[in-house]
């Protein structure tokens, strides 16, 4: 019997009896070499980013640029307005009062701080994301309830098919399913 | 006893921090009392000595201060960074009746070198002031004193008392007695605590008033404590016994709170500058238009440079704040810069043309603080660095600082 089959798949996706077991599937699987690895958990896991080896998250720079960008504009815009195309004296205070510029520039910063929060988060997420292989297992549905999933995509350099799934069963995981594209 | 008791006890090198802090202390005091000898020349003299008393005094009671705020706040919230820091807390708060007497000589014989107030004629010349002397004078600022002491020291007493007692009954009913206090207490704390800032530091100005005082002194005071209490959780942890409990993760706690005290420092500073700054009134305006110029603005921008802008971006980083080695690096400047912060608050209302300072006022701090380091050690001392019922004391899933170093991390 050979190992590679006849239509290529998405990758394997084994299912764990909970939180404990997933962690210590996920750190053996990351040690073990793989990088194509994802976790499906129905509530958030403290530390499970670690365990599967994912490099940091790019969202904290986007933000830091949506900052910078919103701070500055937002100086720039009042500078502009108070001091150049409509000058006004308020109560004899030079035009460029920057201690009354500092409280727009603030919420400008985290106005676009946010932006970039939330759509960094979005686009780096490729959402949105209507179709995903896993769903093609029926089991994934309890992912949303009570399910803990651990895949491994057949694009690993180290993925082989026989190897990897005998290797996630050794891990403890209930069941082992391929995933179709 | 049982293992645990002896595992978390303080070590040995502590009794010699209380040795040299007492004899820092000693020394501090005796350079202070020759000043008051000295001519002004030397810028020394008996005005001198009270008003850098004032300023040492006022600094490390702010930490004591500081201490009961956070150790309230604590309790009511939870947080597995609260056990590792709570004996601290503890030790640091009970000091509250020792330094509440050593304000006692200030009272008796200082007052007038330092408060303008407490001359009626200075107070009859205004119509603003005629007005103030219902509040401002002085039997009436030392019932308000001893009150607040009275206040204070009861609720540092209690809550040390129950937490020893804690310790050695493992009931938690001590525990909850601690949370039900501290509710009200915080309530007490934040009425005392505004009422104070405003008599011991506004009322040196005794034209000013601003309604930001109460809270931005109150944070300055407990962002003080906190500082220095990373620095000797730091100090604790890299050289001490609490290397098996504390972790990169209790680290990470405290650092973001210590970025969030900063935050909200500068909010409450910046926020009472732009509401002055908007009204624009003479009364109010004068305190910063003294500040701002002849010298005093270099103390403004060396406050917003390093108890802002720097301790703010490094304090972004999650590695540095992880890292007690760098963390406590942050902790110190801050600690340091909020004595800056009481130069700022207190010297330019007696020296108005421009920058001044005298020798005495930096000898003040090193020796109330020498007073404070000894009482704060003997008190640790006497029981184990940890609360020994209060859970969780690790972190969960975090590698504790002996682990991590050998990990190589």
């Amino acid at each position: 019997m050979t190992l590679k089959l006849e239509t290529p798949i998405y990758g394997l996706l084994a299912e764990f009896d909970g939180e404990h077991e997933l962690m210590h599937a996920a750190e053996q699987v990351r040690d073990a070499g793989y990088r194509k690895i994802d976790a499906y958990t129905p509530v958030p896991v403290h530390g499970l980013s670690e365990a599967l080896g994912l490099p940091r998250s790019r969202v904290p720079l986007i933000v830091l640029c949506g900052g910078l960008i919103g701070g500055t504009t937002g100086l720039l815009l009042q500078y502009w307005t108070m001091a150049k195309a409509y000058p006004l004296n308020v109560a004899g205070r030079p035009l460029a009062a920057w201690p009354s510029f500092i409280p727009p520039a603030f919420e400008m910063t985290i106005l676009f701080a946010s932006f970039g929060a939330v759509f960094g988060w979005i686009l780096l997420n490729s959402l949105p994301q209507p179709y995903h292989p896993v769903f093609n297992v029926k089991r994934f549905e309890r992912a949303t309830t009570d399910g803990w999933f651990l895949s491994i995509e057949a694009s690993d350099p180290k993925f082989e098919y026989g190897e990897t799934r005998q290797f996630l069963a050794s891990l403890g995981a209930k069941e082992v399913s391929d995933v179709e594209h | 006893m049982r293992m645990v008791d002896t595992e978390y006890s303080a070590p040995r090198e502590l009794l010699r921090t209380q040795t040299l802090a007492l004899i820092v202390g000693i020394v501090g005091l005796v350079l202070l009392l020759l000043g008051a000898f000295l001519p002004e020349e030397l810028l020394g003299g008996t005005e001198q000595f009270w008003r850098s008393y004032l300023m040492g005094w006022t600094y490390w009671t702010g930490v004591a201060l500081g201490s009961l705020g956070v150790l309230m706040i604590q309790h009511l919230s939870g947080g597995v960074w609260g056990a590792t820091l709570r004996r601290f807390l503890e030790a640091a708060a009970l000091t509250i009746p020792v330094m509440g007497v050593l304000f006692v000589p200030l009272a008796l014989l200082g007052l007038p070198y330092v408060y303008e107030w407490t001359d009626p004629a200075f107070m009859r010349e205004s119509e603003i002031l005629s007005q103030k002397t219902g509040y401002l004078n002085t039997p009436f600022f030392l019932i308000r004193m001893l009150a607040y002491f009275v206040i204070w020291s009861v609720l540092a007493v209690l809550l040390h008392r129950w937490s020893s007692r804690l310790d050695r009954t493992g009931d938690y009913d001590y525990a909850s007695r601690q949370a039900r206090l501290s509710g009200p207490g915080m309530v007490l704390y934040a009425i005392t605590m505004t009422l104070f800032t405003v008599d011991v530091l506004l009322s040196l100005d005794a034209e000013f008033f601003s309604t930001m005082w109460g809270p931005l002194v109150t944070l300055s005071m407990i962002l003080a404590a906190f500082a220095l209490m990373i620095v000797i959780l730091s100090f604790l942890t890299v050289r001490g016994p609490l290397s098996q409990v504390v972790s990169g993760e209790h680290f990470l706690d405290v650092g973001k709170l210590l970025l969030a005290f900063t935050i909200v420092w500068t909010y409450l500073s910046f926020s009472q500058f732009l509401i002055i700054y908007s009204g624009n009134l003479p009364t109010e305006a004068q305190w910063y238009v003294t500040r701002l110029q002849g010298g005093w603005e270099w103390v403004g921008l060396a406050l917003l440079v390093f108890q802002f802008i720097l301790p703010f971006l490094l304090l972004l980083s999650r590695g540095l704040k992880r890292d007690p080695r760098m963390l406590v690096r942050v902790a110190l400047l801050a600690f340091l810069m909020q004595y800056v912060n009481i130069i700022w608050l207190t010297v330019p209302n007696w020296h108005r043309d421009g920058f001044y300072l005298s020798w005495m006022d930096l000898v003040a701090p090193i020796a109330f603080g020498g007073i404070f380091l000894m009482l704060f050690t003997a008190i640790l001392r006497a029981r184990p660095l940890l609360p020994l019922h209060v859970v969780p004391r690790r972190h969960p899933r975090a590698r504790t600082y002996t682990e991590a170093q050998h990990a190589g991390q």
